[in-house]
């Protein structure tokens, strides 16, 4: 009976915690989000009058609601004028980002990192490199969510895992949709038009994560995905063929059924190894992708207006109109004999059966949620660092400002230094963008920050 | 040319498949440093930072060629050391013209500037590995493309001599074959590339033909490398690979590059058992029949693929044997991966660096 007792209250102090104590913040239409942010306790929500934002907001609390208010055309637009570099960050779990229009930033638009149970819905983002961008999460729903002009990806989730993507429309990005070093993900309704490439499904070189497996992506549009790929010419996405419906480089089990692929002028879906794109660099990946099923889904006009690198490299071939382009040595995929589509490449494979369909799979999901662990100060510069400063600095040379190595020089054992000049920096070099005042990280991560760079970062 | 520069063949290979794409958008970070006027800017401060001090006469730029020709672990001595070869190269002013060439031509100038351009080959392949797997800086992107076309200019002057020689010497030829695979491995237009494989896989048929055994057996071992990734309908043959690659270790069996190419082509073809032999023979290399960078890197890759087939402490065998040499050699490069645009660097959770993790 002392059990049931404890129990109960338990369940009592959790509603209370998450509702009966939960306050609901308003930020005045212009005011600053971040103050609002700041004063907001755990299960708080706060709601954004529609108005125009020029900030970066950054949330570390758990249960954090940041929803924006709409009234007609009038949204809560958050505005990075070309200048800042992330709209909003979040490494809070149980975040919610609802219902935002996120537009001029250089870096991030809308990014959560290390933040489970994560829902990013109904927001609009326009331009930046990433557009939505989860990573290190567990747990996570992207749902309802406009996305258009990525350098990049447009939703991106990165070193993620049970993490349903669906109902989201991704136009005139170099990647409408990719999933990248992810486990166990679902990709589903998405309508994913006039980027150079759908739907990518990669696994990444150098990454702390090594593998991705049990992807399904079914029940999307994937059409006209033919826009010149706009990716910066030294980023790894500049590689991405353009004209491409599905690209799958790399990872394993993966399921791509009653879908709708068409018009994508190179090839409906095409497999490749990472030794295909010359990202075979990093030894402890499995680069071969392996179990790849296509099954069940709709065809139309792919391959019949091939260019660019993968008409060169096809020409040989004198084949067009290809719905599966298969390049590599994985193993277990399959096609449906059915679905009487033209591959190249799949001498390999074989033919699909009718329990391969995941055509119910209704979530990617844990059941009651994944753990919540709080993190410590070392783990919170950890990443923001990886979120924030690597937008504008390399490591071992000048990105948009110096060096980490050069300002580890500058600031050797002088953090407060270091945070000193985050708060207030000055120009210091002709030709730099002037760096914006990270001010909104609050005192606390900026120390954690100063301390990771000062002392962990490549030691 | 040392015997991880055998490797570039793969490379290029996958390079040629797949080029990069057009220019940039403006916008974000990286676009606009991909701006003319900001990439005009750092190329001319990578020029100023590249430079070589100036050394003249034959014998000063040779020895300065021979004294850090090998130094793979810092990209600027071996640049400098290679341009100081075919500064040396030019003054010999050896003629361009076959029949004056046959006649003329001392043995000894023909090993030399074969070993000229050998060096060019391992430098492509150094820089090849100083381009970041994610994103690098303006600065770093000036550098290394300035550097690249520098090197190549130098190795087709070279090449225009040692051309005249190719139908009467196999080792010529497959040098050759083996520029053309590295010297178009980065900054080239994909048509470039793929003409650039296309020669060299009809040069190296024709050398293999001839005697397989040239240069320890580099012939098989690059075109076993570009049979083991083209696909299937461009010409591959994974088994034709795995016969070549086989070859070439019989030759050279402590060649650790082919190894590491043997080893991912069975485990490519999930011949688990062949590649766990072959990895136990490769931990029991002795690190000084290598260039010492070379055997970290290759120990760190073949570490990774013995994980990749399920020998762990295989692994860590080769682990420890690589921070021996490191420690003992700290000039070496380790080859740290670091974070850039969100990606790579340390697990922000558990602060280990994806070296460590296994």
């Amino acid at each position: 009976m002392k059990t049931l007792s404890t129990l109960h209250g338990a369940v009592l102090a959790s509603l209370l915690s998450s509702t009966a104590l939960a306050a609901e913040l308003t930020v005045p239409s212009g005011g600053s989000i971040q103050d609002v942010v700041n004063q907001a306790a755990p299960g708080d929500t706060i709601l954004v009058e529609p108005g125009i934002y020029h900030q970066s907001v950054y949330v570390d609390k758990p249960r954090i609601t940041l929803r924006g208010l709409r009234d007609g055309d009038n949204w809560a637009l958050l505005d990075g004028e070309m200048k800042l570099n992330d709209g909003i960050i979040a490494s809070g779990h149980s975040i919610v980002i609802d219902g935002f229009r996120v537009t001029g930033y250089k870096g991030n638009g809308i990014m959560t990192q290390g933040a489970n149970n994560f829902e990013i819905s109904n927001n609009y983002v326009e331009g930046a490199f990433y557009g939505i961008f989860p990573q290190f999460g567990r747990n996570g729903l992207v749902i309802g969510n406009t996305v258009t002009g990525a350098e990049d990806a447009g939703i991106y989730v990165g070193m993620s895992d049970n993490v349903d993507v669906i109902d989201n429309v991704a136009f005139g990005n170099v990647m409408g949709i990719e999933f990248e070093n992810t486990r166990n993900a679902l990709m589903a309704g998405n309508h994913v038009y006039d980027n150079a490439a759908g739907i990518t499904l990669t696994l990444v070189p150098g990454l702390p994560v090594k593998d991705a497996y049990s992807q399904v992506i079914r029940d999307n549009r994937i059409i006209g995905n033919n826009h010149v790929n706009f990716a910066p010419a030294s980023s790894i996405a500049a590689g991405v063929p353009s004209g491409t419906g599905i690209l799958v480089v790399g990872p394993d089990n993966i399921t791509i059924e009653n879908n709708e692929i068409a018009d994508n002028d190179n090839v409906g879906v095409f497999v490749a190894d990472l030794i295909t794109f010359g990202m075979d660099s990093d030894p402890k990946l499995d680069p071969y992708s392996d179990g790849v099923r296509v099954m069940g889904n709709t065809w139309r006009g792919n391959g019949e207006n091939m260019n660019g690198m993968l008409a060169e490299m096809l020409a040989a071939t004198g084949k067009t109109g290809i719905e599966v382009l298969a390049m590599g040595k994985g193993r277990d995929s399959c096609v449906l004999p059915g679905d009487g589509i033209d591959t190249l490449g799949t001498r390999r494979w074989q033919d699909c059966l009718g329990d391969n369909s995941v055509a119910g799979f209704a979530t990617a999901r844990l059941e009651g949620g994944a753990e919540e662990p709080e993190y410590t100060l070392e783990q919170k510069g950890r990443l923001t660092y990886l979120a924030v400063c690597t937008g504008c600095h390399a490591y071992d040379s000048v990105l948009h400002g110096p060096s980490m190595q050069s300002i580890q020089a500058i600031y050797d054992g002088d953090p407060s230094g270091m945070v000193g000049y985050i708060t207030d920096p000055v120009r210091k070099r002709e030709g730099f963008p002037e760096m914006p005042p990270q001010t909104y990280l609050g005192e606390e991560t900026l120390d954690a920050i100063a301390s990771y760079i000062l002392e962990d970062l490549g030691k | 040319m040392t015997r991880n520069g055998k490797t570039v063949a793969l490379l290029a290979t996958c390079a040629a498949l797949l080029g990069t794409a057009l220019a940039a958008q403006t916008g974000s970070v990286l676009s606009d440093l991909e701006s003319e006027e900001v990439r005009a800017r750092y190329r001319a401060e990578a020029a100023e930072k590249i430079a070589c001090p100036r050394i003249e006469g034959y014998d000063a730029l040779m020895a300065a060629f021979e004294k850090n020709a090998t130094s793979k672990w810092d990209r600027a001595a071996m640049g400098c050391a290679t341009e100081y070869g075919a500064r040396a190269m030019d003054e010999l002013s050896l003629p361009t013209n076959l029949i004056w060439a046959v006649a003329t031509f001392r043995t000894g100038n023909i090993e030399t500037h074969l070993e000229v351009l050998g060096a060019h080959l391992d430098y492509f392949e150094v820089l090849d590995q100083s381009y970041s797997a994610h994103y690098q800086g303006v600065e770093l992107a000036a550098e290394l493309g300035l550097r690249w076309e520098q090197a190549r200019e130098r190795a087709e002057g070279l090449m225009a001599r040692i051309d005249p020689l190719v139908s009467k010497l196999n080792e010529a030829r497959l040098l050759r074959a083996a520029y053309l695979l590295a010297s178009t491995l980065r900054e080239t237009q994909t048509d470039a590339q793929n003409a650039a494989v296309a020669t060299a896989v009809e040069d190296l048929q024709i050398a293999i033909g001839e005697n397989p055994e040239a240069l320890d057996g580099l012939g098989p071992l690059l075109l076993g490398q570009v049979l083991a990734v083209l696909p299937e309908f461009l010409g591959g043959d994974i088994l034709a690979a795995i016969a070549l690659l086989e070859q070439a270790h019989a030759l050279n069996p402590t060649d650790l590059s082919v190894h590491h190419t043997l080893v991912e082509a069975y485990l490519g073809e999930r011949e688990t058992d062949k590649a766990l032999a072959l990895l136990k023979q490769a931990v029991g290399i002795d690190p000084v029949a290598e260039n010492l960078q070379d055997y970290v890197d290759e120990m760190k890759y073949l570490g990774g693929l013995a994980l990749r087939a399920g020998a762990p402490e295989l692994a860590r065998q080769m682990g420890e044997q690589r921070a021996t040499v490191l420690a003992a050699h700290q000039q070496l490069d380790p080859r740290k991966e670091m974070a850039a645009l969100g990606h790579g660097g340390a697990d922000p959770l558990t602060g280990k660096k994806p070296e460590d993790l296994n």
